[in-house]
């Protein structure tokens, strides 16, 4: 897509330039060359492209994915076309940095909630609960930028309504979703996909019961994402009694409340066993 | 029907081994033809620490590398317009515990393929099945379409057991099993696919349910309804070709939509859609003539 949009071309020059994935703060820096870029023209001539692409082979696929054309993906960045369509069941938190600019003639409405002053984004409580802090729109040309580690964010629109959408990778593990009428907080998901499939392996090895599995699980056990050092340990016992409990003994100082919790408990009932 | 294979005694296939046959030895056109593969897979079966050793290949690196999009599925290998992949299927109790999450696992709808594939058990005790038969052609594909379902048969999926299923034809609906269970497929995957629907079904109603929004067609028409919310002239003149050419009838379809979009006379779009070939189209656009007269 580059060689025929040299807009992009530059536009990702400059995100490489001046973004730090380390530091996900720095992509705010790049709030004017987002605004550029959306008054290049640029969006329309991409799809286009996407367009006569389809045309020469029927069978052709881009980077599509539902409601979505993604225009460039890069480690810790992605930049897409997205089809607003309707409000969603929940309130959903967004667990990236993200600008997002209408395109055509259309409107975003918003209504922006305040996330608790205590929330931890890893440390999911039923009893945390939005806070309504008013209503905006973003028109044509304009530009929302979404906070997502403050703020949660509730669109309408009366149509279908495409953006631009410059966001940062997950910055958060963890996607809550808030009720509508409540506004308590019912669930959260793991924010990336790879979160879940580790999840899943950690179960899935733990069931396999192979003595190979025992290294992998305890490198697990160290993940950044507190639900997967929970699946790899709680798994490692399947495998390797004792690799477990010194997993669980480390666990009972882990920065993260409830794993402190369910080690404490755990190696209480296992020592009981014993 | 789906077809149930018992094969003897296969001896232990590599991975490799597996993938090398199908791309010199399979046309993949040919439900036939896969079928010769189904030994190999059936071997690929023997090798009882597969699983594992991709499994925990994926954790030390963290699943960086080629990988499905989905939890459920762990990516063993492929060629051109096939590859290879192992299902988890966990039971019911590790789910209602909260050890696996469900809206992971596709359980309790039922549905077809849009392509063929093999499959043989793995581990487990396995999940049970019910399998039926439609005729796709007699479908004009709109959701809520009364659909003939024939029931075939009720299949409890064991370790060592290989079935064909055909794609467009073959109707499943998968329970969970008693254990973790994990099977092995061959699924083709070639650019026909891309141009070929899979259909949810409502059992108890007999009727269409849905088209699934990841599938390939669903994220075309999305595609083509972002080009009718912004696109320019030359957008338009694209739209109309691809109304005109295209062989997907849902993909025709969203082109006339997204033409109308922006049409200065809709009525024109509908009735150049009435002539489409596909009653899908031709009475989507029927049905909107009649609104835009009433």
């Amino acid at each position: 897509m580059h060689a025929s949009h040299p807009e992009l071309s530059h536009f990702v020059a400059r995100v490489e330039q001046s973004f730090d994935r380390e530091d996900p703060q720095s992509f705010w820096t790049l709030q004017d060359d987002f605004i550029a870029l959306l008054r290049s023209g640029f969006p329309a001539a991409a799809l286009n492209n996407e367009l006569a692409q389809l045309a020469q082979n029927p069978a052709y696929q881009g980077d599509w994915q539902t409601n979505q054309l993604v225009l460039h993906r890069a480690r810790g960045w992605a930049l897409a076309l997205w089809l607003y369509e309707r409000p969603r069941r929940y309130l959903h938190s967004t667990p990236y940095y993200g600008m997002l600019a209408p395109l055509g003639d259309d409107c975003l409405h918003y209504e922006v909630y305040e996330l608790p002053a205590d929330h931890r984004n890893e440390v999911f409580d039923p009893a945390q609960r939005l806070s309504p802090a008013g209503a905006g729109l973003v028109g044509p040309g304009g530009v929302l930028l979404l906070h997502s580690d403050r703020q949660v964010y509730d669109f309408r629109s009366a149509r279908p309504c495409v953006t631009l959408k410059f966001t940062t990778a997950a910055v958060q593990p963890m996607e809550w979703l808030f009720a509508r009428d409540t506004l308590y907080a019912v669930q959260a998901n793991d924010s990336t996909l790879d979160s879940t499939q580790l999840r899943v392996a950690a179960y899935t090895l733990g069931r396999l019961a192979h003595p190979s599995s025992r290294e992998p699980l305890e490198y697990l056990s160290r993940h950044a994402h507190h639900a997967v050092r929970w699946a790899a340990v709680r798994n490692l016992a399947q495998i390797d009694r004792e690799a477990a409990l010194a997993g669980l003994e480390r666990m009972s100082v882990d920065p993260h409340p409830h794993l402190r919790r369910a080690a404490a408990e755990t190696l209480r009932r296992a020592r009981r066993e014993v | 029907m789906a077809i149930t294979l018992n094969l003897e005694a296969p001896r232990r296939v590599g991975v490799e081994e597996l993938i090398d046959f199908v791309a010199h030895e399979i046309d993949l056109r040919d439900p036939q033809n896969i079928l010769a593969a189904a030994p190999l897979l059936s071997g690929l079966a023997e090798d009882r620490e597969l699983v594992t050793r991709r499994l925990n290949e994926e954790v030390r690196r963290l699943f960086k590398g080629p990988a499905l999009s989905s939890a459920q599925s762990l990516f063993l290998g492929g060629g051109k317009g096939f590859y290879l992949r192992a299902n988890l299927w966990p039971p019911a109790a590790d789910i209602a515990g909260g050890l696996v999450t469900r809206d992971r696992f596709s359980y309790d709808l039922a549905h077809d393929h849009n392509y063929n594939f093999l499959t043989v058990g793995y581990s487990g005790p396995g999940y049970c099945s019910d399998i039926y038969e439609y005729d796709r052609e007699t479908l004009s594909g709109e959701p809520g379409e009364p659909v003939a379902l024939r029931f075939l048969e009720r299949v409890h999926f064991r370790t060592g057991m290989v079935m064909f299923y055909r794609a467009s034809k073959d109707v499943h609906i998968q329970y969970p099993p008693e254990d973790l269970s994990i099977s092995l497929n061959l699924m083709v995957a070639d650019a026909h696919t891309r141009l070929r629907d899979q259909l949810f079904f409502d059992l108890e109603r007999r009727v269409l349910l849905d088209y699934p929004a990841s599938a390939d067609i669903s994220k075309r028409v999305s595609i083509l309804r972002l080009a009718g919310r912004i696109g320019d002239q030359n957008t338009r003149q694209l739209l109309s070709d691809l109304a005109s050419r295209h062989p997907c009838q849902r993909t025709r379809w969203a082109c006339y939509e997204a033409l109308a979009e922006g049409a200065s006379c809709t009525a024109a779009v509908w009735e150049t859609a009435c002539r489409d070939p596909a009653p899908l189209v031709a009475g989507r656009a029927r049905r909107r003539l009649v609104t835009l007269a009433a």
